[in-house]
């Protein structure tokens, strides 16, 4: 190895750098299925959010709001939960972002701002509806803020998940019993075997 | 969530293409190995992704009627376009504990001629080593320049696992799509 250019130490690993990658990896697994799970609260949070809209008359009666609060409440906190898996995971080298990962980072940019501030103006708005008020001002923009952070959370998972490619494989045909034993499908082993 | 990912690594024992330039084999020859292309390929039920490296090195000596070549490619060199993925290949591969995927040839120096190459191979990969005896080398032309390509493939099972199962076996004919590579070998009179 030394032949080539390699000195001893590079060809030795390093059990530090391998701990973190499995730490960066572990984290970023719980990471991915916290968001896609967070995914059903927010999307719940959306159609709730439809009922919730007060009608005319009836300011006194706040169940269906109560009812969204709550389901928003859930998904932004498991959304802070998925968020702090993703900040908390180990750095492992300093190279640029390329590929999927890139828009997904940058996607942050909309969505986290958009967490924060639709739970504001969500606020706002159940406290302008509740004195009797029509909602106005910035609180107005609830809906649209929070339509569009769900759309860039969309988005964000998206990113880190195209291009989908789904393949299926065709069904073996039924072999003769003897040939099932040399079948290449078989789990892959140690035995070395003469490439054609 | 239960995934399974393939790992499967082409190598090229492309030292062994310069070596059949020869016209003449002195007693003592050296190879070096001037590019090559490496290529993993992933299987995911989503997903299929191929990595590819350009930066392996090799080198060869024939000496006495025997020829050894050795390649190595660092496990980080794999590109396959998305960080983050490059990332997670080279933790489920151990590739900071391992740094380097080698692949070592050892074969007759009468055998060189020969149009689809028999040799011998040791492959270390994610702190494993397989030997493969007498695997064949078909020849490849393209360029102008002959060379040779091999597929050995390593399967990893459940990334859960911090600790992954990582089998090689030589597996030419499941990938057939994937044995393409470009070399351009060198001669050096040693």
């Amino acid at each position: 190895m030394e032949d080539l250019g390699i000195t001893q130490t590079q060809v030795h690993g390093d059990d530090r750098t391998q701990a973190l990658l499995d730490k960066r990896s572990h984290m970023l697994k719980v990471h991915t299925r916290l968001g896609l799970i967070t995914a059903v609260p927010i999307l719940a949070a959306c159609i709730s959010g439809a009922g919730a809209v007060p009608d005319r008359g009836t300011y006194g009666s706040t169940t269906s709001r109560d009812v969204h609060v709550g389901i928003a409440g859930l998904a932004i906190g498991m959304y802070g939960l998925t968020a702090y898996y993703a900040a908390a995971a180990p750095r492992v080298g300093n190279a640029p972002a390329r590929g999927g990962i890139k828009l997904h980072k940058y996607l942050i940019y909309i969505h986290a701002p958009g967490m924060i501030l639709t739970p504001i103006l969500g606020a706002m708005a159940f406290n302008q509806d509740n004195s009797g008020q029509k909602v106005h001002g910035i609180a107005s923009a609830h809906q649209a803020v929070a339509l569009t952070t769900a759309i860039a959370y969309g988005a964000s998972i998206l990113a880190v998940s195209y291009p989908i490619h789904i393949h299926f494989h065709k069904a073996p045909a039924a072999a003769p019993a003897s040939s099932v034993a040399d079948n290449d499908s078989a789990s892959p082993s140690l035995t070395p075997r003469e490439a054609k | 969530m239960n995934r399974i990912t393939t790992l499967s690594l082409c190598l090229t024992n492309s030292l062994l293409a310069g070596a059949l330039c020869a016209q003449q084999p002195a007693p003592a020859t050296n190879w070096a190995l001037d590019s090559s292309t490496l290529t993993y390929h992933m299987s995911h039920p989503v997903h299929e992704v191929d990595g590819t490296s350009h930066v392996a090195k090799g080198k060869g000596v024939c000496k006495d009627g025997q020829c050894d070549f050795l390649l190595a490619v660092p496990v980080k060199s794999f590109d396959s376009g998305d960080t983050n993925r490059d990332l997670h290949m080279l933790q489920v591969t151990r590739g900071a504990q391992f740094p380097y995927v080698t692949v070592r040839l050892h074969l007759p120096e009468s055998a060189l001629a020969s149009p689809s190459l028999i040799c011998d191979i040791e492959v270390q990969f994610a702190g494993q080593t397989a030997h493969y005896s007498h695997s064949a080398f078909p020849a490849v032309h393209g360029r102008g320049q002959p060379s040779h390509y091999g597929v050995c493939s390593g399967h990893s099972h459940g990334l859960q696992d911090r600790s992954p199962n990582v089998s090689l076996s030589t597996n030419q004919e499941r990938h057939p799509r994937e044995s393409r590579h470009e070399v351009a070998p060198r001669e050096v009179k040693g």
